[in-house]
C-alpha cells in the first residue's frame, strides 16, 4: 500500500518556527517561508543562539553580512549613549575603529537597509534616551543637557523639537497627564 | 530582514485625502500594504474582525461621521490586544489643545494634513521610518512621540 | 460736635441755676438766723424794760403807800387808808408781773425775793395804832431804814439790767451792722451768677434760632432733592405702627401729601401683591436686626396704576425721650432698573454676537482650510507632474495661483489663531515664564538659527496665566522681532521681567494696591515710528508692504488678544532703526 501525501510545506514550515521561536520570546511576523521579520531588536547574541535553534532544522540563516554590520552599528551607538561616556573622538571616527570599516562604508549601509543616517539614528537614540531621563529619573532639562554634553538648554530643547516636533516641557506634560489617567483607572 | 513590510491602515472619510494617502506611499521606496476604510465605525469593525491582519500603524481622521478620530483613539487604547498598534492623528486641526489632548489619550503621531503633496510624502516616510526604528532598535513605544 | 455743644452749655446752665439755688437758700438761712437773733436781743431788751417799769412802779406804790399812810397817821382820816390799801395790791401785782417777766432768772429771782422781803418788811411797819410815840418814832425809823435798802436793792436790780440792756444794745447793733453787708454781698454774688446763666441761655437760644433755620433750610432743600432724586423718606413709629410720610413719600405713591393717615396695613396696599411677602419679612427681621435690609419692591401707583420699581432702607432709632422708631428712606428706582434692565439684555445680545461671531470666525477658518489644503496639494501634484506640458502664460497664471493661496493659507492660519487665543478654556495655573520663554525659543529655534539671532534672557518671574497663550505671546513678541531685524546687523533681543506695584506706574491707570509682572521685550531691529505704537495692535493693521515683510498683521493683535485675557497690559515703544520695546504686565 502506497500513501500519498502533499505536504504542506509552507504549514510545516510555519509550524517548526513558531515552535522554535517561541522560546525566545520575541515578536516577529512571517512573511512567508523564507523570511522572518522581527518587530523588535535581537541583539548579536539572541541572534546566534537563533541561528543554531534553526540550523538543527536544516534551516540555514542566509548570511547577510550588511544587516549584521548594521546591527553592530547600532548596538555601538546605543552602547555609547546609555554608558553616558562621551567618546574622545568623534562618532564617526569612534565607529569607524570600533567595527574596522570606513566610516563612509558604514553610512552608506546603515542608510542602505535602515532608511535612515547613522547621524539621524544617533539623534534618535540620544531623545530617546533624554526620554527616559526625563520619564524615569525627573531630571530637570538643565541637569540632562549638562549630563548629555549639550552646549545648552536651549540646544538641547531645539534638538528635541526638531526630532520629535513637540518642546521636552509638552512631551514631560503629556507622560504626567497619561500616567494619571492610567493610576485613576487602576484606582 | 531584508523586506520590511508594514501594515497601514487609515481612516478617513475624505475620498481625497484617501487618494492623496495611498499615491502618497505608492510613490515612496518604502514596503508597505496600505488599507484604508471611510469613517470610524468601519475601522473598528475591520481592527474587530478576527480574520484581519491588525495593521503596525493607523492613520486615523479626527473628524469624522458615525465615530469621531477621538472616539476610536479611546476604544483602541482600551483594548489591550491593539497595545501594539502605533497611532497616528492625521487631521486638519492644528490646535494646541487637540493634539495634546490626543498624545495624552495614547496617540503616538500627530500629523497635520499637510497643503503640498511633497510635504505629505516626506511626513509619511518620515513617520513609517521613524516607527521603524521604534520596533527594529528596541525603544519604548510609551515615550513614541512625533508630531508633524 | 454740634449735638455735644449743646449738651455741654445745658449742663453749665443747671450748674449754674444750681449754684444760684444754694447761694440763696444759704441766704434765707443766714437772715432767717439773723433776724431770729435780734428778736430775741430785743425781746431781752423789752423785757429789760418792763422789770425796769415795773421796779419803777413798786417803788412809786410803796411811796403811794408811805404817803397813804403818813396822811392817815396824820389825819386819821380813813380815806388815806384807800391808796394804802390799793398800794398793797398793787404791789402785789407788781411782784406777780416782776416774777413773770424775770423768767427764771436765778439771780433776779434771788434778788427779787430780797426785794419782795425788804417791801414786806416795810408793810410791816405801817401800822394804824401806835402805842406809844417811841414805837412810831421807832417803827418810822425802821420804815426809813428798810425803804433805803429797798431803794439800793431797786437801785441794784436796775442798774443789773441796765447793764444788760447796754450789752444787749451793743449786740444788737453790731449785729444790725454786719447782716445787710452779708446779704448784700451774697445777693450780688448770686445775681452775678444769674446773669451768667441768663447770658448763656441768650446764646444758647440764639444758637437754637440758627439751627433752627438751617433745619429749616436743610428740610427744604431735602424736599426738593426728594423730588429731583425721586425719594420719600419715613418714619414708622414702632409702638402705634403708624407712619409719618414725607410729602415727596406721598408723590412717588401717587398721592397728595398728607392725604391719609399711613400706617403698616394701608400702607401695604400700593405694594404689588407678589411684592407684599418681602416688605412684611424685611419689617419682621428688622425688628431684631434693628435694621431694615435693603430691598426691592414694586408698587402699583395710585394715580396712574403704573407698577414701578422701589428700593427701600432703614434703621430703628431710639430717641432721647425713648421713643423707638424706625427711619427709614425709599426710593423709585424705575428708570434705573429699567435702564439697567435694557443694558443687560444688550449686553446679552452682545454677548451672544460676539459669541456668533467667535464661532462664525472660527469655524470658517477651519472650515476654510480643508478646500484650501486640497487645492494647494492638487497644486502641489500638478506641478511635480504637468507644470513642464503648460504653456509659458500657464505657467505664470499658475505661479499667481500658487501665491494667492499661499496667502490665503497664512491670513486663515493666522485667523484661526486669533479666534482660537478668545476661544480656548482659560484654566490659570502658575506658570514660570523661564519655561515658557525656553519653549518659545525652542518653537523659534529655527528662525532664530537662520537670522544669527541673539537672545538674551534674564531670570524672569512666575505669572498665573494659561500656558499655551502665554507661549503663543512670546513667540509672536520674538517672533516679530526676528521678522523686522535690520539686515546689515544680527538680531538681539533682551527678555527681562520685573515685579511692580500698579499704584506706582502711572500709564496703567489703575491706582489699586494690585501687584504686576512687567516683562521687557527690547530689540535692535527696525523699530517703528512712535505714533503707530497703538495701530499696531490692531488685526489686519500693517506697517510695511506684503512684499517687503509678508504677513497678515494678525501676530500683535494676538498678543493684545492674550495679554487682554489675561486682564494685563500691553505697550510698545518704538523708535524707526533703533528698535522696539514691548512691555506686558501681567498681574500677579
Amino acid at each position: 500500500m502506497k500513501l500519498f501525501l502533499k505536504p504542506d510545506t509552507a504549514f510545516l514550515i510555519k509550524k517548526i518556527l513558531e515552535e522554535k521561536l517561541a522560546v525566545f520570546n520575541v515578536k516577529y511576523n512571517l512573511i512567508n517561508t523564507n523570511e522572518i521579520l522581527f518587530l523588535e531588536s535581537i541583539d548579536t547574541a539572541t541572534y546566534e543562539k537563533i541561528a543554531v535553534v534553526l540550523n538543527e532544522y536544516g534551516f540555514e540563516i542566509i548570511e547577510n553580512q550588511k544587516n549584521i554590520i548594521v546591527q553592530k552599528i547600532k548596538e555601538t551607538i546605543i552602547e555609547m549613549i546609555f554608558n553616558e561616556e562621551a567618546p574622545a573622538v568623534k562618532s564617526s571616527v569612534y565607529l569607524a575603529e570600533k567595527l574596522n570599516h570606513s566610516y563612509g562604508y558604514l553610512s552608506n549601509l546603515f542608510s542602505e537597509v535602515t532608511y535612515t543616517s547613522i547621524e539621524n539614528f544617533i539623534i534618535i537614540q540620544k531623545i530617546e534616551y533624554v526620554k527616559k531621563l526625563i520619564t524615569l529619573h525627573n531630571l530637570t532639562l538643565t541637569e540632562i543637557a549638562f549630563k548629555l554634553n549639550y552646549s545648552s538648554v536651549a540646544h538641547l530643547s531645539s534638538q528635541f523639537k526638531n526630532t520629535t516636533g513637540i518642546t521636552p516641557s509638552a512631551f514631560q506634560r503629556i507622560i504626567k497627564k497619561r500616567n494619571e489617567i492610567t493610576n485613576q483607572n487602576i484606582n | 530582514m531584508q523586506k520590511d513590510f508594514i501594515l497601514i491602515t487609515l481612516a478617513d472619510d475624505d475620498e481625497d485625502d484617501r487618494m492623496f494617502f495611498t499615491d502618497a506611499f505608492d510613490e515612496l521606496k518604502i514596503n508597505t500594504v496600505v488599507n484604508t476604510v471611510n469613517d470610524g465605525v468601519a475601522l473598528m469593525n475591520f481592527l474587530n474582525d478576527p480574520e484581519s491582519i491588525l495593521p503596525n500603524i493607523i492613520f486615523l481622521d479626527l473628524n469624522m461621521p458615525l465615530k469621531s478620530g477621538m472616539e476610536c483613539l479611546k476604544e483602541i487604547k482600551a483594548d489591550s490586544k491593539f497595545k501594539d498598534i502605533v497611532i497616528a492623528i492625521y487631521s486638519t486641526s492644528s490646535s494646541e489643545e487637540d493634539i495634546e489632548n490626543t498624545f495624552v489619550l495614547g496617540a503616538n503621531i500627530y500629523i497635520k494634513k499637510p497643503n503640498h503633496f511633497g510635504k505629505l510624502k516626506e511626513v509619511l516616510s518620515e513617520v513609517v521610518t521613524l516607527n521603524w526604528q521604534y520596533i527594529t532598535s528596541g525603544l519604548d513605544k510609551d515615550n513614541f512621540l512625533l508630531r508633524m | 460736635m454740634f449735638k455735644s455743644k449743646l449738651f455741654d452749655s445745658l449742663g453749665f446752665i443747671r450748674a449754674v441755676f444750681l449754684i444760684a439755688f444754694f447761694i440763696l437758700i444759704f441766704l434765707a438761712s443766714i437772715t432767717y438766723r439773723h433776724i431770729k437773733e435780734l428778736d430775741k436781743i430785743s425781746d431781752s431788751i423789752t423785757n429789760t424794760y418792763e422789770i425796769s417799769i415795773e421796779l419803777g412802779q413798786l417803788i412809786s406804790f410803796i411811796k403811794d403807800a408811805e404817803t397813804g399812810h403818813r396822811g392817815y397817821i396824820i389825819t386819821n382820816d380813813s380815806i388815806y387808808l384807800e391808796p394804802f390799801i390799793d398800794a398793797r395790791k398793787n404791789v402785789n401785782r407788781s411782784f406777780q408781773n416782776l416774777n413773770n417777766t424775770i423768767q427764771n432768772d436765778a439771780k433776779k429771782e434771788l434778788q427779787l425775793k430780797r426785794i419782795y422781803d425788804l417791801v414786806d418788811r416795810r408793810f410791816s411797819y405801817f401800822k394804824n395804832h401806835f402805842s406809844n410815840k417811841k414805837e412810831f418814832n421807832d417803827d418810822f425809823k425802821n420804815g426809813k431804814l428798810v425803804m433805803d435798802s429797798l431803794r439800793m436793792e431797786l437801785d441794784n436790780m436796775l442798774n443789773t439790767e441796765n447793764k444788760l440792756l447796754d450789752s444787749k444794745g451793743r449786740l444788737y447793733r453790731y449785729n444790725n451792722s454786719n447782716t445787710p453787708l452779708i446779704v448784700f454781698s451774697t445777693f450780688l454774688i448770686s445775681i452775678l451768677i444769674l446773669g451768667l446763666g441768663y447770658l448763656r441761655i441768650i446764646k444758647n437760644y440764639n444758637d437754637l434760632i440758627n439751627q433752627n433755620i438751617r433745619l429749616k433750610i436743610f428740610d427744604e432743600s431735602s424736599k426738593q432733592a426728594e423730588i429731583l432724586g425721586k425719594y420719600g423718606s419715613w418714619l414708622l413709629n414702632l409702638e402705634d405702627k403708624t407712619f409719618n410720610y414725607s410729602d415727596n413719600q406721598f408723590r412717588l405713591l401717587g398721592c397728595e401729601p398728607e392725604s391719609f393717615l399711613p400706617t403698616f396695613e394701608n400702607s401695604l396696599d400700593a405694594v404689588h401683591p407678589d411684592d407684599r411677602e418681602i416688605l412684611i419679612e424685611a419689617f419682621q427681621q428688622a425688628e431684631t436686626s434693628e435694621l431694615l435690609p435693603l430691598i426691592h419692591y414694586r408698587i402699583i401707583k395710585k394715580d396712574t396704576l403704573e407698577v414701578r420699581h422701589f428700593r427701600s432702607t432703614a434703621k430703628i432709632f431710639v430717641d432721647r425721650l425713648g421713643n423707638k422708631n424706625m427711619i427709614g428712606t425709599t426710593q423709585d428706582i424705575s428708570d434705573d432698573f429699567n435702564k439697567t434692565q435694557l443694558i443687560e439684555l444688550r449686553n446679552k445680545e452682545l454677548e451672544l454676537n460676539n459669541k456668533e461671531l467667535m464661532e462664525f470666525n472660527h469655524v470658517a477658518s477651519h472650515d476654510l482650510q480643508e478646500p484650501l489644503r486640497k487645492i494647494q496639494t492638487f497644486i502641489s501634484r500638478i506641478e511635480y507632474k504637468e507644470k513642464d506640458h503648460l504653456s509659458e502664460t500657464a505657467q505664470s497664471y499658475f505661479e499667481k495661483i500658487q501665491e494667492a493661496s499661499n496667502r490665503m493659507r497664512i491670513l486663515i492660519d493666522d485667523l484661526l489663531q486669533y479666534s482660537r487665543t478668545s476661544r480656548s478654556e482659560k484654566t490659570f495655573e502658575i506658570t514660570d515664564l523661564n519655561t515658557i520663554v525656553a519653549n518659545a525659543i525652542s518653537e523659534l529655534s529655527e528662525n532664530i538659527e537662520e537670522k544669527k539671532a541673539e537672545i538674551h534672557v534674564e531670570k524672569l518671574h512666575q505669572v498665573q496665566g494659561v500656558p499655551f497663550q502665554l507661549q503663543q505671546l512670546f513667540i509672536n513678541i520674538i517672533g516679530n522681532s526676528l521678522k523686522y531685524s535690520k539686515t546689515e546687523e544680527a538680531p538681539l533681543i533682551t527678555i527681562s521681567s520685573k515685579k511692580v506695584k500698579a499704584s506706582k506706574t502711572p500709564k496703567l491707570n489703575d491706582h489699586s494696591k494690585k501687584e504686576y509682572i512687567k516683562i521687557t521685550f527690547k530689540d535692535n531691529g527696525l523699530g517703528f515710528e512712535q505714533k503707530y505704537a497703538e495701530k499696531i495692535f490692531q488685526l489686519f493693521n500693517r506697517l510695511h508692504g506684503k512684499k517687503e515683510f509678508p504677513g497678515t498683521g494678525v501676530g500683535l493683535a494676538i498678543c493684545k488678544k492674550i495679554v487682554k485675557n489675561h486682564k494685563g497690559y500691553i505697550f510698545a515703544k518704538g523708535k524707526p532703526d533703533e528698535g522696539a520695546v514691548f512691555e506686558i504686565y501681567l498681574p500677579v
